[in-house]
């Protein structure tokens, strides 16, 4: 591709700031005249390969490593100058900081009360602080990522041993005594209680919950690797111990994507010996589904109805008519064709899911999260039927979460509505805390001004009336595109748009929705 | 149970988590953290010849 305009790089060496500030900075540069493309990004090798995909790296910027900070700009004339007016806005930035502690053991001094700490730093950086914190018998909610196993194991014990939460590494959401953490949707109070390693997971089900009219006592993220064999489930557990204690919480929800089977049955027997509340299991991506007699439900959309039914049976069928009103709806309005799926996510518990339902369908699965009836692929491919994960690792290195920053994955289904093979593009739309004030317009960019894609695209808003993006939902319900009541079905809705198949669908609305014989 | 009576929370790490916090009526206690000073590679690498 032909790039005009002038291309400037400056390093600043040992510089840093976090993320999301960064891409604060980048947008602002963006918007002002003269500037073709800029990025403000620290020099991680994921970033270096994007700026050099955009044209945006020169040889300066190369020597850049993983703790400097490039600025780089392309612009008209002159891109020096804008260079320097990044610089002077990452200086401004350094001038908010009063007010602030320059270390953990200075904030504690002053807050011998805080019982709580979030935190967000890169990974390879977190178990020191973590420890520390420990120690001062301080309950931490860690949504770093990239945190060593062998690290994530060592907290957990020693947080155990005080009778402490860890929730995460790699913990998306949490919402402890009403308090959202990390990205969480505004909720009402009420008698669920949920353990998820798992953030999308959560989201997912506490929104549906909401809607049904249904609150939670807490939502405890324990992060993505807590049910894996290695982990043991130690924090599920701690969690559930919690919860059965917790008088708020009357029924108990255990949610998980790929997890191991030796940590399950540690779970299983807990909640066999200790729980005396009733406990539904949604374990995505297990080979059985069998746990002892436990109930262990196949989606998230099936969990938030047996939830409701242990609650209140009525509400549970109301929820149910809306479902079967909605596929009624998409069987009127869509263009059936015969042609391929992509699904794009931010949420890796909801693009797990809709793997589980495709290949349910009997469809050919590629996607980047293994998965046993997934083939894997590399991010860039397209072909055949794709599920991303646009929160993976491999994509949240030295960028924020594509909850805060959606534009990678957003780019991507522009891009895929846009091929003629594509009949049906997925993607999850989350809002609430963390998320942008201006989630809903950044969706609709995605279907540009050419508007007839917009029949093609599925979206799982996830989101409660409550979170303050929600008020410009309507604008998105009238783009034309088809806004699923919960995830597992967007998944169906792409399934029928590409096979036209109404006895398929409804045999998978019974085994994976409503869930026959339970 | 963790009760958040006090709604006081350390953030370490992303602003942005510690708006969402005070949005929500949390006290938010920050502490302004960056990583610590790192060798430069070329001088470990000199280094490591040396050891």
């Amino acid at each position: 591709m032909q790039r005009t305009g002038e291309v400037k790089n400056e390093v600043l060496r040992g510089v840093y700031r976090d993320s999301v500030e960064l891409m604060q900075i980048t947008e602002r540069l963006k918007t002002m005249p003269g500037v073709l493309d800029a990025a403000v990004v620290s020099g991680t090798d994921l970033n270096k390969k994007l700026l050099r995909e955009a044209g945006l790296l020169t040889l300066e910027g190369e020597r850049a490593g993983p703790n400097d900070l490039v600025i780089a700009v392309r612009a008209l004339e002159d891109a020096t100058r804008f260079v320097g007016l990044a610089r002077e806005m990452l200086e401004g930035l350094s001038q908010q900081l009063a007010g602030r502690y320059r270390s953990v053991e200075d904030a504690l001094a002053s807050h011998p009360d805080i019982r709580l700490a979030a935190i967000s730093v890169p990974g390879r950086y977190v178990e020191g602080l973590a420890r520390k914190l420990i120690e001062r018998n301080v309950n931490l909610f860690i949504f770093s990522d990239h945190v060593p196993l062998e690290v994530e194991i060592d907290l957990k014990r020693r947080a155990l041993e005080r009778g402490l939460l860890v929730m995460g590494p790699d913990a998306g959401t949490s919402i402890v005594d009403g308090v959202g953490l990390g990205f969480a949707n505004r909720v009402r109070r009420g008698p669920v209680g949920l353990v998820g390693s798992t953030g999308s997971g959560l989201q997912e089900v506490t929104t549906v919950l909401d809607g049904m009219g249904l609150g939670i006592s807490h939502a405890i993220g324990v992060g993505g690797r807590d049910l894996k064999d290695q982990v043991g489930g130690i924090m599920t557990v701690q969690a559930l111990r919690m919860l059965q204690n917790d008088p708020e919480t009357e029924v108990i929800a255990v949610i998980s994507k790929s997890p191991g089977p030796s940590a399950v049955s540690k779970v299983v027997e807990f909640v066999r010996k200790e729980v005396r509340k009733p406990v539904i299991f949604c374990l995505l991506g297990l080979d059985s589904r069998d746990l002892g007699g436990l109930k262990n439900v196949p989606t998230l959309t099936a969990l938030a109805l047996e939830l409701a039914r242990a609650m209140d049976e009525t509400v549970a069928q109301r929820q149910l008519d809306r479902i079967h009103g909605f596929m009624e709806s998409v069987k009127e309005r869509v263009k059936v064709g015969d042609g391929l799926v992509r699904a794009l996510y931010c949420g890796g518990t909801l693009a797990t899911e809709t793997i589980e339902l495709l290949c349910a369908a009997g469809l050919k699965v590629r996607s980047n999260i293994e998965h046993r009836c997934a083939e894997s692929l590399s991010p860039a491919e397209a072909a055949g039927h794709l599920v991303i994960d646009y929160g993976a690792e491999e994509f949240t290195e030295g960028r924020p979460h594509p909850i805060i920053d959606p534009s990678l994955r957003n780019g991507r289904a522009s891009e895929e509505l846009r091929r003629s093979e594509v009949k049906s593009v997925i993607i999850d739309v989350i809002a609430g805390t963390g998320a942008p004030a201006d989630l809903i317009e950044r969706t609709l960019r995605i279907l540009g001004t050419d508007g007839p894609q917009a029949e093609k695209l599925v979206v799982r808003y996830v989101g409660t009336s409550s979170d303050h993006q929600s008020s410009d939902l309507p604008r998105l319900e009238k783009s034309g595109a088809i806004i699923a009541p919960t995830n597992a079905i967007a998944a169906l809705t792409s399934i029928y748009m590409i096979t036209g198949q109404t006895g398929l669908v409804e045999d998978l609305l019974r085994k994976y929705i409503i869930v026959e014989g339970r | 149970m963790i009760r958040m009576e006090s709604r006081k929370v350390l953030n370490v790490g992303l602003r942005l988590f510690a708006e969402e916090l005070r949005r929500q009526g949390v006290e938010v206690v920050e502490v302004d953290w960056s990583p610590p000073p790192e060798i430069e590679e070329d001088l470990k690498d000199i280094l490591d010849k040396l050891l």
